[in-house]
């Protein structure tokens, strides 16, 4: 706040000053409170320390031979970007969410020509510090639920 | 708080906000003329996760009115940009982004990548922004005012810059504490963000194999967010913040993938002072013609 200019406080409106001060104090608090108010935001962009295991969920096509495939993603409409995202929220989510998202992301990959019927969740836990070559060593993989149909079987113990 | 007030309200120059504005504005055009925002009205409800006034939508708002938003947002930015009916244009493109923005935030996850340059427009809205370098001047619907009228808009944004950057790395510090930069933090990011993709990413694995690197990004990428705000107090020191943001948003396209550069943007259009940049510019150029001999 270094360069002051000449100054005419009196001249900048009133409403003008109170429209800056709420937006300000309102920009600050969610800054501070970490509070998402979105276009406000509490700016928590990575700021989760990341940990050398790392648990995420993987989701996999099945067909009606019971062959399985990745969920073609990468191909799927720009729509689809978040599933990735909510399928890892999978366990939080009620029965009717589950079957809802199940359903979208099966008619999703079909429409990309997968011949998929119905989808298995997988936890998969990645250990960073392993390393083989630029990738890491075989992640451990475990289903969690299986989902098609309008039903979803969770498999966890 | 006295002295913060007679800062922000510090008389300015009618063409430093001239050309915050056009350069906002332009950024905003740009932005809104992606197609992310039509494709994802055909989004599946079961995929919707509303934030913040996306909560009123029950899905993802049909794609004919999101073509219309989108049409008339980057309509009004480009005008708001060359300050015709600025007055009318500029609210109408803020107001487009942030709907249509609000649409590419409901997918699950809080998306920052034009929060910043749409934060720094707000004080515009009600700015007298178009009294030079606009049609709006040329037409004659607009005349220079006096200098209390233009300082106030630029300086609340870069009061929104400092803080976009301060409060991310203070968000680090309260969520993480020094193990964000001490600990191995930046190397998992780093091979997560490589081992997502088909093909791994070198320059990710390169900083992410050598721990003593990964610690000095990590150090660095918190010292500069924490001492951001160091640009409201040292004119001096805003180039240096605007090249680091720009080299740190560069490193984080470059090996995570997310690209930021409508936010690094935004504080260079603010941050910078372009009259003086351009004068500086134009000064240069005059003085050969002028040396002796």
């Amino acid at each position: 706040m270094s360069e002051e200019k000449p100054l005419a406080p009196t001249r900048v409106p009133a409403w003008t000053r109170a429209f800056v001060a709420v937006f300000l104090a309102a920009f600050i608090v969610c800054g501070v409170g970490g509070i998402e108010l979105w276009p406000l935001t509490g700016w928590r962009l990575f700021s989760v320390s990341r940990q050398r295991l790392d648990v995420g969920w993987s989701a996999m096509t099945v067909d009606t031979r019971g062959r399985e495939a990745p969920l073609p993603l990468g191909r799927m409409p720009i729509s689809y970007r978040g599933a990735a995202l909510l399928v890892g929220r999978f366990a939080r989510m009620k029965d009717a969410d589950r079957e809802a998202l199940c359903e979208a992301l099966v008619a999703g990959a079909n429409r990309v020509g997968a011949r998929a019927v119905s989808l298995r969740i997988y936890r998969v836990e990645v250990d960073h510090s392993i390393r083989s070559g630029k990738r890491p060593a075989a992640p451990l993989s475990m289903l969690a639920y299986q989902c098609g149909n309008g039903r979803v079987v969770s498999l966890q113990t | 708080m006295r002295r913060v007030e007679r800062w922000i309200f510090s008389s300015g120059s009618a063409e430093r906000l001239a050309a915050v504005r056009i350069g906002l504005c332009s950024v905003l055009a740009v932005r809104l003329s992606r197609t992310v925002y039509v494709h994802l009205a055909g989004q599946p409800r079961a995929l919707y996760r509303p934030l913040s006034f996306m909560k009123f939508f029950s899905a993802m708002p049909p794609r004919l009115p999101v073509l219309i938003v989108q049409v008339i947002g980057v309509a009004a930015a480009a005008a708001a940009a060359f300050g015709w009916r600025t007055r009318a244009t500029l609210p109408l493109a803020w107001a487009a982004g942030v709907f249509l923005n609000g649409m590419t935030t409901s997918q699950g996850k809080v998306v920052h990548n034009d929060v910043l340059l749409l934060l720094c427009l707000v004080p515009l809205l009600v700015a007298a922004t178009a009294d030079v370098w606009s049609l709006d001047a040329r037409a004659g619907r607009t005349q220079r005012g006096e200098a209390f009228r233009y300082g106030w808009p630029v300086n609340t944004a870069m009061i929104v810059v400092a803080g976009a950057y301060f409060f991310a790395g203070f968000a680090k510090l309260v969520n993480s504490g020094p193990g964000w930069v001490t600990g191995g933090n930046m190397r998992w990011i780093l091979y997560a963000a490589s081992d997502a993709r088909p093909v791994p990413n070198g320059l990710a694995l390169f900083v992410a194999d050598r721990a003593w690197l990964a610690h000095i990004v990590a150090g660095c990428s918190m010292l500069m967010e924490l001492t951001f705000p160091v640009v409201l107090f040292s004119k001096r020191a805003r180039p240096l913040y605007v090249a680091a943001a720009a080299v740190f948003h560069i490193g984080i396209w470059l090996t995570i993938g997310l690209d930021y550069w409508p936010q690094a943007m935004a504080a260079g259009i603010v941050l910078i002072d372009w009259t003086a940049v351009v004068a500086r510019v134009r000064l240069a150029r005059a003085r050969p013609a002028i040396s002796p001999g």
